[in-house]
């Protein structure tokens, strides 16, 4: 444990950069969804949603492939084993979606404090989970935080194993797959049901429970490609 | 001898190509080993598979006794320096230092700031700004502090200048005197390593070609030089390596040529023996024939 310790702390001189970024480009689509809210306000529309959270979430993936990418070569070269170094970034994408949770908590709480930045504007909140408690809430913003990082992270691997070809095969096979079945379900009649059993589940299902499991899937797919990469 | 690194059979391909072909060898416990070979002749291969880092295609390697591939107990022990090793973006030299005290066992951070001293490596700058030089010192600096009970430098030394890399050869002999290590040194440069390396390992398209004592392979190469016909009976009954014709003459690296006898047949047939450096001895052994005889060359055509 204590090595894998050892391990994460080579992502360390890279914090800066990561969480700067990250938040930067956070704050200025923020800023940006702010304005547009400003340009159109209507005190009579209530409350509504930007959507706009999706790219801290997309930041994510991009940071934790770039990450994979950048300090797998250098720890092979320092003696980590693969394993090793899976472990210590695993370990990181769980740390770091906490702290962003705990971030995007207080983030929701100033928002609710300020009548939605005084504009109605639902930026850091969560729909559906107005009155969870505070422990489901944290889970809704880490679990789906959890599983962008491990997806980072696989098409880090992707890509240290197989380069461009190998990220782009695997992003077009996906695809393929989920338009495949896309298909099938219309073919099927079947998309009512599907949106029957969604809705049958609860906010935390939807949020934490479900996604534990596909975060899961991708950790033992990065896991089993990063174990015959080379640098 | 206590064998630190034990291989059998070691083959590695690359869809057609062998880059190692069944090669077998052991390395003992405080020696210097001089891995020698051409360009793509499977050296930085051959590491990179005892240290884990590659996957040999066929053939078992053992390292402290176990398999080194994702094994932390061995790799604990190894210490790999590459010419082509990458370093995160964001690093400086003084991050380098920092995570190899924290990743190597026997890290010695003192050694490890007067190395970069004498390599006048600058700590506070990105180690994608330096310069060749200064990355292969970088290299050398992280090989010999980490102090790794098997240590293999490939070719870290290749930006150095000849100050600096004197500076390295004195370092590490320094250090292997107070600290006794398996050390493997890849290069090209070998009159300039012959006296530091105690063993050879030579080896040419992926084959071994020599293991042996570096002291016994200095007298064992002669150049014998005089007339064909002379020289045709000097060789006779000897490993002939190479051979080149110089206007008349004809001169033949022979291995094993300096027996008691052999400077009075030499002397008797007049042909003219030279005791060859290691340098000669592998050039001679691994230059490919057509390029250094222009005479056969022609008659092919």
């Amino acid at each position: 444990m204590n090595r894998i310790g050892q391990v994460a702390r080579l992502q360390m001189p890279a914090w800066p950069q990561i969480l700067g970024w990250t938040w930067g480009m956070t704050a200025v689509t923020f800023g940006i969804n702010l304005l547009a809210f400003m340009a159109n306000y209507d005190p009579g529309d209530g409350v509504r949603n930007t959507g706009g959270l999706i790219s801290l979430y997309g930041i994510a993936i991009g940071m934790a492939t770039i990450s994979v990418n950048q300090i797998f070569p250098y720890a092979l070269g320092m003696s980590v084993t693969r394993r090793e170094f899976y472990l210590a970034w695993s370990l990181l994408a769980v740390v770091q979606s906490v702290v962003y949770a705990l971030v995007l908590c207080l983030l929701r709480a100033v928002e609710q404090a300020t009548g939605y930045w005084g504009m109605g504007m639902r930026y850091f909140g969560l729909p559906f989970m107005d009155d969870a408690n505070p422990v489901l809430l944290l889970l809704g913003y880490a679990v789906p935080m959890l599983v962008v990082t491990h997806l980072g992270i696989l098409l880090g691997t992707l890509y240290l194993r197989w380069g461009t070809t190998g990220v782009l095969t695997g992003l077009t096979l996906t695809f393929t797959a989920l338009g495949l079945a896309a298909a099938l379900i219309t073919w099927t009649r079947q998309w009512h049901a599907i949106g029957r059993w969604l809705l049958d589940q609860s906010p935390a299902a939807l949020l934490a429970g479900w996604p534990v499991l596909v975060a899961a899937a991708f950790a033992v797919g990065g896991y089993r490609l990063i174990r015959r990469a080379t640098a | 001898m206590t064998a630190v690194v034990t291989a059998h059979g070691v083959t590695k391909r690359f869809g057609d190509v062998t880059a190692l072909d069944d090669v077998s060898f052991a390395l003992a416990e405080h020696t210097i080993y001089g891995l020698l070979g051409r360009n793509g002749a499977g050296k930085t291969t051959l590491m990179q598979i005892l240290t884990g880092q590659a996957f040999a295609s066929s053939g078992k390697v053992s390292v402290f006794d176990a398999p080194p591939v994702e094994n932390p107990a061995v790799l604990s022990k190894v210490c790999f320096v590459r010419e082509s090793q990458r370093y995160p973006h964001v690093y400086t030299v003084r991050h380098v230092f920092r995570t190899a005290r924290r990743l190597f066992a026997n890290w010695d951070d003192t050694f490890a700031h007067g190395l970069a001293a004498d390599f006048q490596l600058p700590a506070g700058r990105l180690v994608r700004k330096l310069s060749r030089g200064m990355l292969s010192a970088l290299g050398v600096t992280v090989g010999l502090a980490a102090r790794a009970p098997l240590t293999f430098f490939d070719e870290p030394y290749l930006g150095l200048d000849p100050a600096a890399r004197q500076l390295f050869y004195d370092r590490l002999l320094a250090d292997y005197a107070e600290y006794p290590r398996t050390v493997v040194l890849s290069t090209h440069l070998i009159d300039e390593v012959s006296d530091l390396i105690e063993r050879v390992l030579l080896i040419d398209r992926g084959r071994l070609l020599l293991d042996e004592d570096a002291d016994d392979l200095r007298g064992r190469a002669v150049a014998a030089t005089g007339p064909a016909e002379a020289v045709d009976g000097f060789v006779a009954g000897r490993t002939e390596l190479h051979r080149e014709r110089l206007s008349g003459l004809v001169r033949s690296t022979i291995l094993d040529g300096l027996g008691p006898h052999a400077k009075a047949h030499a002397k008797a047939l007049n042909v003219e023996l030279e005791p060859l450096s290691l340098q000669q001895l592998v050039v001679g052994l691994t230059a490919p024939p057509t390029t250094t005889a222009p005479a056969d060359r022609e008659a092919a055509r």
